[in-house]
This record gives C-alpha cells, structure tokens and sequence, in this order.
C-alpha cells in the first residue's frame, strides 16, 4: 500500500487531522526510500498551532516538499521521527520562522560528512535548541550505500533536556536525513532501540528514483 | 486505588490576569498571589477532609525540575490530543496512556508520598471598557479573545510515574479572586479526582 | 538589552552612545536599595512577572553553576553595583549570544557568549556598568508601562519557563528594550560607574568596536529597525567615549585593564563557548571574532584552531586555504587540540590533496587513538586511498 506523504508543517492542530501510519513493512518516505516503522506511529500534519495559554516548544517549519515526514507515539516535545529526504543542493533541511532565506545553511553535494552533521547541527540551533551537542559520527550501512549515524543532545527554550539520534546518507548529490528526538527523561530510552531497528531496515533503490509498486 | 497516605504538591501554575480594552492581557501580581493562597488552602481542606497528607515539593534537584518539565509537555499532548478528536494519536485515547517514567521514584523516595499532583490555571478577567467592546463586538458579529478560565489538575503515581488521573477545566465565568467562587473553581478542578 | 532568539550581535545595536554633557553624577539615588514595590501596581506586576522568570532561569539546564566562574563575575557585578549588590542575584547562562542583562527585580543575567567576546576585566565591567544602570534607573520599568499600554501585546505564558519565557518578555517589547535617550544614560552611568572603580575606560570602546566589526562580519545581515547600530552614530558614540577616555587617562587616573585575572577565569571555558559559538550557524561572524581574540593573543594555539574551523565551515571563497593556514598556525602555536590535524585532512581531502589529507589524519589518529569519530576518519582514510 502506498502511503501518501502529505504537506508540512507539522503537527495535529486543533483543525488539521493526523493520519496513523500502520506497522506494516516498506513504508514509502520519500527519494526511493522505505523503512520498516516497527510499531504504530501517528502521521502528524497540519501546522503547528499553540493552545492559549500553553507554551511553544521547538518552532519547526518545514519547507512545503512531498519528502519530508514526521512521525510521532506521544506528541511532539515527548518523541518525534523526522524525515528530510532528497534535499538537494542549495536547499537547507528546513527553515525556522524568525530564520531569514538568506541565513539558512544549504547543503552542497561536495559535503563530507563532518559537513552534514554541522548543517543539521547549526540548522537545529538556528531553530531555537540551546546547548546543542554532537557526538560519535560513524559510518554505517543505508541500505546498500554508506550512510552516516551521530547522536544529539539538546535543551529545548523550555529548558527541558532532549535526545537524540541521526541517520544520514548522500545518493545521488541528494540528502537524505532521518533524525529521531525524544525527550531525554524516559521517552528517549522508551524507543530508542525502536528506532535503531527503523534505521537498519532503511531499503534504497539500486537504480534512481524508484518508487515501489503501489 | 488503595488509600494513600501522601501526596506532594508541584508549586501550582497559577497567573491571572486583565483584559483591557484594547485586548491585552496585562498580568496581575495582586490577583494571582490571592489565587494562589485561596488554591492551596482549598486544596489542603479537601485532602484534610478525605485523611490524605499533602506535602509541598520544596528544594527540587534538578532531576526533580525535568520531570516537572516532562510533565508540562505531556499536559499539553493531553490537552492537545485527546480533547480533540481530530489531532488524535493513535493509541492515546485518554490523558491515563500517558506516563513521567519510572524516573518518578526519586521523589517518591524523598518525599515519601504515593502521588504528584499537579496544577495548572490561567484566569483572565475583562475590564468594564472591555465589557463595553465585548458587548459591542458580539452585536456586530466579531469574534473577540473573551475572558476565559483555563486550566487542569493532573495526578500522577510516582511508583509508575503514569498519568492516573486528569481534569481539563475551560469555563467563562470562573474567578480565583474571591473566596466562594474561587472554592467553586477548585471543586470544578479537582471534581472526581479519586482523592 | 534587547537581544533576538538567534543569531546576531544585538548588544551593538542596544548600545548607544550620544551624550554630550560633563560627567555625571552617582547613579544610585533612584532606585533605593532593597526596594520592592507593591504587588498591585504595575510594577509589582513586571517584578512578579520578572520573578517568575527567574525562577525558570534557576531550574534551567543551561544555567553555569561553575563556583569558580560565577564568583568571579559576582565580585566584578558587586563592585560596580555598591550598597546595590545585595539587591542583585547573577546567574551565568551557558547560550552563545552575546548579551548581559539586569532585569528590574535584581536578577541579572550574563551569556557566556558575551564572556567569550570580552577580552579583559575592564571590558566585561563596562557592559554589566551599563546593565546595573539600565537597572538602578528603572528603565525597564518606563518601557513595560509604554508597552502594556499600546494596543497589540499579548503576553504568551508558558507553562514551564526557562529562558524562553525570557526571551518572550524581550521579544514582545516588555523587558530591556531601551529608547536612545536610556541606552546614553546607560552608557554615562556605566562610564562613571567603570572610572569610578578604577578601570580603564577605553576598553569599553575597544568593546564595542569589535561588536560593530562582528556584526558588519556578516553581509546578508537583516537590519530591522531595532538594529540601531548604523555606523555614524556608532562612530561618533566611539569617538566621544574614546575621548572622554582619553580625558581621564590624563588625569593620572589609575586604570586597571585586568587582561590577566579575566583569562585565568575564563581559560577553562573557552573552548567549551568556542564550540557553542557555531551553534549560531554564523560562521562569518564567527571567523570575525575569533580574530579579533587572536589579535590579543596571537599564540594561542586553540584560538588558531577555532579559526580554522570557523573558515572551514564557512567555506567561502579563499576559506580552503585560509583554514589550512589557521590549522597551521594552530600545530605551531601552544595548546592546540589534535584535531588541528583533523581540520586539515578535512580541508585538504576536499581540495583533492589526497596524500596531504591521508597525513593528517593519520597523525590524527596517532595523537588521539581512542577518538570518538575514529571509524569515520578512517572512512576518510579510505577515501583517501589510504589505509590507518
């Protein structure tokens, strides 16, 4: 079944509707790329809407594109799965509100990874994560290709700790980044192990662009 | 839920403030500090009456502090999620699949009580000259941010650090500024919470 | 100060220096010491608001709790601030901006980011002068009446606070966002305050200067209209401080400029807010700065190594090589971590020197064999055509 990836930014507000992605095999994320879910996330879509009286977190804004996902069990803040696939040269992950076109990091296909891991990780300052750190950059398998794998931490303006973890991998002079943020008191623990499976059932094309049958 | 005997209160959440006029919310020192006390002495009544010691959580570790943090977040998916049919998540149909973690038992430990509970309250009160615009704009159909009463009161096992109980409060008419109605929103808040 | 959520010098364009007249008398016969307003009027208001804020900031992971640090910045805040300083909590917060603020109800607040630009005692004593009069003269408090009053603010509360519900206090115009008429005051007061304790006022101006140059660093900077640093004033503002400086000096005044004590304090620091400095994602400002700093201190080798990675991850035009020359400098300069070696097989494997690069991160490796990234450069290894 193919799983329609629908318009950012994220999150089900009180007029947009979430879409609950099942935990079946090969689901379709975008640039010819399945994974495997594991358990039962809920599709978030819709934009990000505050309830008065209640604080934002993190302000996420994701550039309108048919490849990027985001994927959550308890609501964003706790655990959220995000998925930036085939972004291409001169385009930044995604760009934060109060972020101006001109200030935004832009990947470059002559990026190494040590380049990749610092656009994301200026990209996520840039959009409000206090004391960001990164660590542990080690290649590993994405699919049949060479990716990348690193782990975050981050405090969020609130001032609640978070963790997290990124796979990456650049086919094609494209990017392709799934990251995984939870917060760092249980949630991050409760599935961290839920997302290394997710990682390691990354399935690519071996010829470009191909999408699997419907 | 077998009878406890303690339950620590986090510091509630409690601002009120005016409406005026031209729509803004100006905070009130003087209003909230009253709320604050007329809270917490309605609390202790209750919890006297049903034989339940309430401790207040002072000197929190910064462990303590992310919890409460934790907490915060989980409130607003509860708030966000299970009031609104539409942003439902899967699996989460009400505030009890929530959960702190087990991360809980420090305070637990510490405070020697069986529960957290948790409270939170806007309350926003329109001046006489915004009264006039209400009335005003209801007459010629505008939508106006009204004065409102929102909050909730959660209740949390530190064995388990699971949600056990939520209470979402919205009300118009609310008013924590004086005795009788601010008992009156106390009740609305901590209504059948198993304690 | 008004400060933004993200990048920018905006202490710069808070600064403002206008004043014309002699110097002025002690500031401290406004707010009197240990004051604390009533809680129904408005500024009771701000000060409940403020001091809900505060306690966000002391539950806050980013707030410093070194011992050795915050004592230091205290002493130097105490001094200046007189019968004031048991009105005044400070509270170091680890966040790359640039920025010290002291807020109406004694809770001041100093980023490491500004730590990290100050390049002696002198300098960092001008800011928080600055800042202690913004407070004693209540300025806050004029702005949060203007604002409350002027139609159009809402004020989010968040649940948790932290330095987000700060930064929406500045944000929405209620907190430390000055008028020009209070940043020259500010400035007057904090030059009396700086002379009065015996500092050499000039470094004040070096200060801002260096701010102004950071900024400029960046070419696709927006200047909203609350960025008031357009050059001719900032011009004439130095000028003038300079000169009133200047004036002093000849006064056989005694001046302590206090390069020493400032370093010893902040050394162990350093490369830790040098790290959080890239966080910005500004990293010509970044290349900017560290220079400044290594015009001071041109032997160091972990300035040199900061360098390089600021022009690394710049990568403009001519960055290849101006990294490379700064990872050099670093490697022949004390103190430079081992990853100077890295930088430069990172730079070079992209510049095509395979063999260079495969060097590099062999000495890498061999300094540092139990590095974290270890497969990683020897993926680089391989791509090199090299093995470790």
């Amino acid at each position: 079944m193919k799983i329609r990836i629908l318009l950012l930014p994220v999150v089900c507000g009180v007029l947009a509707a979430c879409q609950s992605v099942q935990g079946e095999r090969a689901t379709y994320v975008g640039d010819g790329i399945t994974v495997d879910p594991q358990i039962e996330w809920t599709h978030a879509i819709g934009p990000r809407e505050s309830i008065p009286g209640l604080g934002l977190d993190r302000l996420l804004f994701l550039t309108a594109r048919d490849t990027t996902s985001v994927w959550t069990i308890d609501g964003l803040g706790l655990d959220e799965l995000l998925f930036f696939t085939g972004v291409t040269a001169g385009d930044p992950l995604f760009r934060s509100p109060g972020v101006d076109k001109k200030d935004v990091i832009a990947y470059n296909a002559t990026m190494l990874p040590d380049d990749v891991m610092e656009m994301i990780a200026g990209t996520l300052g840039k959009a409000g994560s206090q004391q960001l750190r990164t660590s542990m950059l080690r290649p590993v398998r994405f699919g049949t290709v060479t990716g990348f794998r690193f782990d975050l931490a981050y405090t969020t303006q609130d001032g609640l700790e978070m963790k997290g973890m990124a796979l990456f991998a650049q086919r094609q002079k494209k990017l392709d980044v799934i990251l995984f943020f939870a917060a760092s008191e249980h949630y991050f623990g409760q599935y961290s192990s839920t997302v290394e499976k997710i990682f390691s059932s990354v399935q690519v094309p071996d010829l470009p662009a191909a999408k699997p049958a419907a | 839920m077998t009878s406890p005997k303690r339950i620590v209160m986090i510091e509630p959440d409690v601002q009120l403030m005016e409406l005026d006029a031209g729509g803004i919310h100006e905070p009130r020192a003087d209003w909230t500090k009253v709320a604050q006390t007329f809270i917490e002495q309605d609390l202790r009544v209750h919890f006297a009456k049903s034989g339940v010691e309430l401790v207040n959580a002072d000197r929190p570790t910064p462990r303590d502090i992310q919890l409460v943090k934790l907490h915060a977040v989980v409130a607003k998916a509860i708030l966000t999620h299970v009031y609104n049919r539409k942003a439902r998540l899967r699996n989460k149909a009400s505030p009890l699949d929530w959960t702190l973690g087990r991360g809980t038992n420090e305070m637990r430990d510490r405070y020697g009580a069986d529960y957290a509970l948790f409270i939170f309250v806007r309350d926003s009160h329109a001046t006489a000259n915004r009264q006039w615009v209400q009335a005003l704009g209801n007459l010629a159909g505008a939508r106006l941010d009204i004065a409102t009463q929102q909050g909730f009161a959660s209740l949390v096992d530190l064995r388990t650090g699971n949600i056990v109980w939520f209470n979402r409060l919205i009300s118009a008419h609310g008013d924590l500024r004086t005795e009788e109605p601010a008992q009156r929103t106390v009740d609305a808040l901590i209504k059948d919470m198993p304690l | 100060m008004r400060f933004g959520r993200s990048v920018g010098i905006v202490f710069a364009a808070a600064l403002l220096w206008g004043g014309t007249g002699s110097v002025q008398a002690a500031v401290s016969e406004v707010l009197p010491p240990g004051y604390r307003p009533a809680l129904d009027t408005e500024e009771g208001g701000l000060w409940a608001l403020v001091d809900r804020q505060e306690a966000g900031v002391k539950a806050s992971p980013t707030l410093v709790t070194d011992e050795a640090l915050n004592t230091y910045v205290r002493k130097i805040i105490c001094d200046l601030a007189g019968e004031h300083c048991a009105s005044l909590r400070v509270y170091v917060v680890d966040d790359p901006s640039s920025n010290a603020m002291a807020a109406p109800n004694g809770m001041v607040i100093v980023w490491t980011g500004l730590l990290l630009r100050c390049q002696n005692e002198a300098e960092l004593a001008f800011v928080l002068g600055h800042e202690i009069t913004h407070y004693l003269k209540r300025h806050s408090l004029l702005n949060f009446q203007k604002t409350v009053h002027t139609a159009g603010t809402f004020l989010p509360l968040s649940i948790a606070t932290g330095l987000g519900g700060l930064l929406q206090l500045v944000g929405s115009g209620m907190l430390a966002s000055y008028s020009r008429d209070q940043e020259r005051e500010a400035d007057a007061g904090g030059f009396d305050l700086i002379v009065g304790k015996g500092y050499d006022a000039r470094q004040g101006a070096f200060f801002m200067a260096n701010t102004a140059e950071e900024e400029d660093a960046s070419p696709n900077r927006t200047k909203s209209s609350a960025y008031l640093s357009s050059h001719p004033e900032m011009k004439e503002r130095l000028t003038v401080l300079t000169k009133r400086a200047d004036d002093v000096e000849t006064q056989a005044h005694a001046s302590i400029v206090g390069a020493e004590p400032y370093r010893a304090a902040i050394g162990p620091h350093r490369a830790a807010w040098l790290e959080e400095e890239f966080n910005r994602g500004d990293y010509a400002q970044s290349v900017a700065m560290i220079t400044q700093l290594l015009k001071a201190e041109p032997q160091s080798g972990e300035l040199h190594y900061y360098l390089g990675e600021a022009y690394r991850r710049r990568n403009a035009n001519g960055d290849s090589a101006n990294a490379m020359a700064a990872y050099r400098a670093a490697i022949a300069a004390t103190g430079a971590p081992s990853a100077a070696h890295r930088g430069l097989g990172l730079v070079a494997l992209k510049a095509g020197q395979k063999n260079f690069a495969r060097d590099e991160f062999q000495k890498y490796l061999s300094l540092t064999p139990m590095a974290s990234d270890r497969t990683t450069v020897e993926y680089y290894l391989a791509t090199a055509g090299g093995s470790p």
